[in-house]
């Protein structure tokens, strides 16, 4: 029993100087990755072919550099960039002085760098800050009656702007819908409808203009008038805002049934600066008062001008 | 004695245990920083030096790939920010690769533009700015007379006076040196691939303004590529069987332009009032009045 005693306690004898011979060596030691002689003022070395990666004493660390100057040193041979992503970490989690790059467009750029200053990303934009522009001309006669008026039937309509009745105009031909210049899809051409793909101030503008056609509404109360309106609604529909601008025509142009009577391009124009949330709506919708027949407002819609350039809309994010 | 032996087997347990499960290698260190993969002590000073200092040296890979060079609490992929203030990169010039082979992300001080930092967005080295960039702006009002015929689709307004229209002095600009807007024929010339913000509002001396006429307010760009050539803006006087009134006529109208650098942009007016109209030359020019400006 006592020479298993000593003999146990011989072996870990052993293992004790071992062990301290061990950390003694891995204290004394530079560390080499692909080499046994690592110099004595770094700490770690990692050969490649086409030189070394290493740690100094003062823990800075080269890349392909022998004497980092700074924590880390790209700056030796020709190649001497680094390359940074993105990240979804806030300003906050990535803290003060953190640096990513982000892959969407700004101005003239596909993608700009940002740091962190400790609560927000800000931005370094070469040519200016992006931009959402969307530009569509209108090109049929398709209409969406969404409020019932001399129209009760809510639903699309093709045979241009109906009388005394609220209807989106549907159906554009999409010139441009882009992020600083890169394509995006924020326009719908087809509902007439733009969703903000982030918060901000959009200015917009759209025109509509009739054919030309008598002015004429027959009931004294009916007063001639045509309005354009841009209105927003946030991401479940509620309406937000809207803003109308209205001409209002105080005289006729008289009728088909007079023969003094003259035919006229009518139309409106609005244009507004909105504050929208992501996911925030904006929509051009007119209403107009012109027709000549009160006992068939059906069959007096009034088809929209598409020779160019009267019936446009344009959106730009501030 | 046992009590000793006891103890030693239970430290090369431990150290067993502890070598076999957490898979840390320590470098200039026998105790390497909890989930971590790699940790180098650079000075070797983590059992002698102040808390405060001895991890300004360490550089650590962590189990989940962060980087840390002087901190060993990387919150990034590399994470240099070390309490001795010295956290920082040192780039150099990138002359062996282009903007697309570097891709996305790179980063580079320049050699081609003094003492400025460029990075790639995947198709081009991209100089960080400076100062702020700079943009097209030109505001100008009208009071020379012009006479603008009935039904004629041609006439731009001309002669004007500027309010603003500074040179535009960017070296890679179109036409430097020169301003962007012509005041005499009335012509802007975009000096930049860019988007422009345009309003146009112009006014007709007092005259008379017959039953059914209409008068247009209309911006006009010459190119039609992935733009709107042109916005026009109608006002309508329709009557029927009443007098002629005699009046003012005025209408405005707002565009955005999607230009290559050297398009156009002109201002006109159309009318149907039956004769020649005068343009106002009231109010030091203010009733007729541009502006335009770059986005």
């Amino acid at each position: 029993m006592k020479i298993i005693r000593n003999g146990i306690y011989c072996l870990l004898h052993t293992f004790v100087i071992a062990i301290f011979l061990t950390a003694t060596t891995v204290m004394a030691q530079t560390a080499g990755i692909g080499t046994r002689t690592p110099a004595a003022t770094n700490n770690t070395e990692v050969v490649t072919t086409a030189g070394n990666i290493i740690i100094d004493n003062t823990g800075k660390m080269g890349v392909l550099v022998a004497n980092p100057l700074v924590a880390l040193d790209f700056r030796s041979g020709t190649n001497q960039s680094v390359a940074i992503g993105m990240t979804n970490q806030t300003a906050a989690q990535a803290g003060a002085g953190a640096l990513r790059y982000n892959p969407t467009p700004a101005i003239g750029v596909k993608g700009y760098l940002e740091y962190s200053d400790g609560t927000k990303w800000i931005g370094y934009f070469p040519y200016g800050k992006p931009h959402i522009v969307v530009m569509a001309e209108k090109t049929t006669q398709d209409v969406y009656i969404f409020e019932p008026g001399a129209i009760p039937t809510i639903g699309p309509q093709t045979n241009g702007m109906p009388q005394r009745t609220s209807a989106y105009l549907t159906n554009w031909t999409e010139k441009l819908d882009s992020d600083s210049g890169t394509p995006t899809n924020t326009f719908d051409p087809s509902t007439g409808e733009f969703i903000a793909p982030r918060d901000g101030v959009y200015f917009a503008t759209f025109t509509f203009a009739l054919q030309a056609n008598y002015i004429k509404s027959w009931l004294a109360t009916n007063a001639n008038q045509t309005e354009a309106i841009w209105e927003v609604r946030d991401a479940s529909g509620t309406i937000k805002q809207r803003v109308k601008t209205s001409n209002g025509y105080p005289s006729d142009t008289g009728s088909a049934y007079n023969t003094s009577g003259g035919t006229l391009i009518s139309g409106s124009v609005c244009t507004v600066s909105v504050f929208m949330v992501k996911g925030d709506k904006l929509r051009p919708f007119s209403w107009i008062s012109l027709a000549d027949n009160e006992f068939n407002y059906a069959a007096s819609s009034r088809p929209f001008d598409t020779t160019g350039g009267y019936n446009v809309l344009t959106i730009v994010e501030q | 004695m046992d009590k000793k032996i006891f103890t030693l087997i239970c430290l090369l347990a431990f150290c067993y245990f502890n070598t076999a499960f957490a898979q840390k290698t320590g470098i200039g260190t026998r105790n390497p920083v909890a989930s971590s993969t790699m940790h180098i002590d650079g000075a070797k000073n983590n059992a002698t030096a102040p808390a405060a200092t001895k991890n300004n040296d360490d550089v650590v890979v962590m189990a989940d790939g962060k980087l840390g060079i002087g901190t060993i609490t990387p919150v990034t992929r590399v994470d240099l920010r070390s309490n001795d203030q010295k956290g920082i990169i040192g780039l150099g010039t990138n002359t062996g690769q282009t903007a697309v082979q570097a891709g996305a992300g790179a980063i580079r001080y320049s050699n081609i533009l003094p003492g400025v930092l460029e990075y790639s967005d995947g198709e081009k080295w991209i100089p960080l700015p400076q100062v702020p960039p700079i943009k097209a702006l030109v505001l100008a009002n009208n009071k020379t007379l012009q006479i603008i015929a009935d039904n004629n689709t041609s006439q731009y307004v001309t002669g004007w006076l500027a309010v603003k229209n500074d040179p535009d002095v960017d070296p890679g600009g179109f036409t430097p040196g020169i301003p962007n807007f012509n005041l005499l024929n009335g012509t802007f010339t975009a000096p930049r691939d860019a988007f422009y913000i345009v309003s146009f509002n112009i006014t007709l001396a007092t005259a008379n303004i017959p039953n059914n006429s209409r008068f247009e307010t209309i911006i006009e760009s010459n190119t039609s590529t992935n733009n709107i050539q042109a916005f026009k803006s109608v006002n309508s006087y329709p009557g029927f069987n009443t007098p002629v009134p005699n009046n003012i006529v005025s209408g405005n109208c707002n565009a955005i332009f999607n230009l290559k650098a050297g398009n156009t942009i002109r201002f006109r007016v159309y009318h149907t009032l039956g004769g020649n109209r005068n343009t106002s030359i009231a109010n030091l020019g203010v009733d007729n009045s541009i502006s335009i400006y770059e986005l």
